[in-house]
């Protein structure tokens, strides 16, 4: 009985999460931040600050720890980045002390985001996610800061449909790390791997490096600047998750509609390493680091 | 239009497999004696950096945040500083890092001008990054920084690293197992990459990226069981590549051009009396492009106006010298417009940004290769490929070589330099386009924590290690007389 409530007042929480969440990334009217960003970073490299790390695929799971917090299995099917065994009951501690699938050792942080399912119902993960950290478009490079430890964002809203889309600045999908970028997946068969990229916001609110449940602690700068409500420059995390190519028609998400692209970063780095990296390439707007072309 | 068609031609294309793993040749003897260093004609050294070699005996204290201690401008690892980062971070311009023997498992990022960073021993001063850190030494926009006589090894990106700077050289040293790099300069102009030993790195050994014109030059290198010997992406203009080695590699010097970096296309590199053979390794990590054109001496992949003379080539599955096109499946912007190709790297990396809506092929115009001795390759000593284009109009030229077998038939008489091209360009042609489908069957990256290197032989120290003086003008390139470089020994012989 008393599980019973307990399990019950925490679903309760975690629709009011999902609701929140929604409301947070929908619609460009609220006053205090926007919703998406100006405009998409595409194009070459090497000519402005960034840091990128590679991360293998870590493991498959229908958990959440953002959105449904200590509810295993009570999640639509994620891919998983990053530390090794994250679940829904994973605290900021264990992330710390875990290994990493990432080519960068210090980033212990997690990054997950649902798998693309075929027209005949196969569920394809990414071989590999890119996550490339930057100073917002138009942001003044040097007022950047590293993401608070232990921030929870999640990026990309999980029902938008055909008919009640997201902006592309946040979701869209490419031709490997081409610059070409759509709103739905491309045929990539014989050119490289169809990757979905994931837009996270760049201004914190300062205070609360949890969704819940206060509500909504980033927003997205506009015209390289931070509203009041949210004054805190972060590098806005990019990710990438590059997927075999596979055909395009009647593709969906685990999560459901293809048009639903989200992503989740848990910001579990060694925090001194980000500050630093911070420092050196976002401050300095430098590349330090080049993402391959192609997953391996 | 020319690229919607290349990738229709490319899918259409189904070839056989064949790639072959290629051989192990023996390491040869290593290096020719150290020359001195070739910077050190440039400029007198005009303060005396003094000449003793740290006293052990300064220990006791050992983290002293003090800078320069003992006041003399040598800043002594572990006797002054328990770090080397420590050291870097109290060093000011025109100072001496000395470091002394010993495993330092750390990740240096370097700030400050004119600061030179030396091991007292090449073999012995070991900066291990336990496969765990990215950068052994990592040079963020500072200029005139110099890396002397240590060596460098399982760093997850890359050994010794150079970003931003105006001025940088690294000399004698050695860098082993890397997930990227041995010696990477990016985005950095006036350097020199010298008396240095890579060996392992999963991209490449050494690589000069994103700039032109770049004034550097990489002199008496060797670069062995590399993914690529050198790699030069978007990079030229006064760069030379001189008196080295690049053997058992993938391949071995592979510049290109790709708008996944600015400041593309890749020109005007100079490349001249090195050994390059046996670049076939088939046990080496690798990226694409290495197990792509695995197999090939010296690969212009899209470079336009590279001079290529006086080299000894040999042992190659597929060409000796080659200029092919390097196809780029998902690019970042259209190919440049020839007035372009003029533009140095400040000016066209502020160019606007066209997306092309399908793959693009970089073509390679109007490369010299004039002298070079080369043997022994499965498909031809000599070679020039296209996709699409008629490859007599791109203009590359092929003289004097000591070749047995071109690609096509006859390059050296109907693509003479000095001369217009002639005759039929088709007759025995290259295939590239199979490379695309031979790829599928080339033998796969091994991981580069746990790819076999070669044996490791004790590489020469730099002469005078404790004791000669540092100059931050010799971080920058030197005079260069290309024309007074040879053709190397054979090694066979």
């Amino acid at each position: 009985m008393r599980a019973w409530v307990a399990v019950a007042v925490t679903a309760a929480v975690a629709s009011a999460a999902i609701a929140t969440a929604t409301v947070l990334l929908d619609g460009d009217t609220d006053p205090v931040g926007a919703t998406a960003p100006d405009r998409i970073i595409a194009g070459p490299q090497g000519g402005r600050g960034q840091f990128v790390v590679e991360c293998e695929l870590s493991h498959i799971e229908a958990d959440d720890p953002i959105l449904h917090p200590g509810m295993a299995g009570h999640s639509h099917l994620h891919q998983f980045f990053g530390a090794v065994g994250v679940t829904a009951s994973s605290r900021l501690s264990e992330l710390l002390a875990a290994e990493t699938t990432c080519d960068q050792k210090l980033d212990t942080a997690s990054y997950w985001a649902p798998l693309l399912v075929t027209a005949n119902g196969d569920v394809v993960s990414a071989a590999r996610m890119v996550a490339y950290y930057r100073a917002g478009p138009g942001v003044d490079p040097e007022r950047v800061v590293a993401p608070p430890a232990g921030l929870q964002v999640v990026a990309g809203r999980a029902d938008a449909t055909i008919d009640d889309p997201q902006p592309q600045t946040v979701v869209s999908w490419s031709c490997g790390d081409g610059a070409a970028r759509q709103v739905h997946p491309p045929d990539c068969r014989d050119i490289g791997d169809l990757r979905l990229s994931v837009v996270f916001p760049d201004c914190w609110d300062g205070l609360n490096v949890v969704p819940l449940p206060i509500g909504r602690h980033v927003v997205y700068s506009t015209a390289g600047e931070c509203p009041a409500s949210h004054p805190v420059y972060i590098t806005q995390v990019a990710l990438a998750f590059d997927h075999p190519a596979v055909d395009p028609e009647g593709l969906a998400l685990s999560s459901g509609s293809i048009f639903g692209g989200h992503a989740d970063f848990w910001n579990a780095w060694d925090q001194q390493k980000l500050e630093r990296e911070t420092r050196q390439c976002i401050n300095r707007n430098l590349a330090c680091r080049l993402a391959g072309a192609r997953a391996p | 239009m020319k690229r919607i068609a290349a990738v229709t031609c490319v899918a259409m294309v189904m070839a056989a497999c064949g790639s072959d793993g290629g051989d192990d040749a023996a390491s040869e003897a290593t290096t020719a004696a150290p020359a001195p260093q070739s910077t050190a004609a440039l400029e007198p050294a005009e303060e005396p950096a003094t000449t003793d070699a740290p006293a052990t005996t300064a220990a006791e204290t050992t983290t002293t945040e003090a800078p320069d201690p003992a006041g003399d401008g040598v800043l002594s690892v572990p006797a002054e500083f328990d770090t080397i980062q420590a050291a870097v971070d109290a060093a000011s311009y025109g100072d001496l890092v000395l470091i002394a023997p010993g495993v330092y498992n750390e990740s240096v990022d370097v700030e400050t001008d004119g600061i030179t960073i030396r091991g007292e021993s090449r073999n012995e001063v070991v900066l291990d990054g336990g496969m765990e850190l990215d950068n052994g030494i990592r040079v963020l926009g500072a200029s005139n920084v110099a890396v002397e006589n240590l060596t460098g090894m399982n760093y997850t990106n890359n050994a010794v690293f150079w970003i931003g700077s105006t001025g940088y050289r690294a000399s004698y040293i050695n860098t082993y197992r890397t997930g990227d790099y041995g010696i990477y300069a990016f985005d950095s102009v006036d350097g020199v990459i010298e008396h240095s030993y890579t060996a392992g790195s999963k991209d490449a050994g050494v690589y000069i990226g994103q700039c032109y014109p770049c004034d550097a030059v990489v002199d008496n290198i060797i670069s062995e069981h590399n993914g690529l010997g050198y790699s030069g992406t978007n990079s030229g203009g006064e760069l030379y590549i001189v008196n080295s080695v690049f053997r058992n590699n993938r391949v071995g010097i592979v510049p290109n051009s790709g708008s996944y970096e600015l400041c593309y296309p890749q020109r005007e590199t100079t490349i001249i009396g090195n050994l390059v053979h046996d670049n076939n390794q088939a046990d080496t990590p690798a990226i694409d492009v290495a197990l792509l054109a695995m197999g090939n001496g010296i690969l212009v992949a899209g470079g336009i106006g590279n001079v290529i003379e006086r080299n000894l080539v040999f042992g190659h599955d597929r060409t000796g010298i080659g200029t092919v096109p390097y196809l780029e499946e998902t690019p970042s912007d259209d190919l440049p417009t020839r007035d372009e190709w003029e533009l140095d790297c400040a000016t066209s990396r502020t160019l606007d940004i066209t997306i092309p809506d399908g793959a693009i092929l970089w073509d390679s115009y109007e490369n010299a290769i004039r002298d070079n001795v080369v043997s022994d390759s499965g498909s031809g000593d000599l070679a020039v490929a296209s996709v699409l284009t008629d490859t007599s109009t791109l203009g590359n030229c092929f003289t004097g070589n000591d070749a047995a077998t071109t690609r096509p038939a006859d390059l050296q008489t109907i693509g003479a330099c000095g001369a217009a091209a002639s005759g039929d360009w088709s007759v025995e042609a290259l295939n590239v386009i199979a490379w695309l489908t031979e790829v599928e069957s080339a033998p796969p990256s091994v991981d580069w924590q746990t790819a076999p290197l070669p044996d490791l032989v004790p590489q020469p120290d730099m002469p005078d290690a404790a004791t000669a003086p540092t100059d931050p003008m010799t971080a920058s390139m030197p005079a260069m007389d290309a024309d007074a470089v040879g053709l190397p020994a054979d090694p066979r012989s």
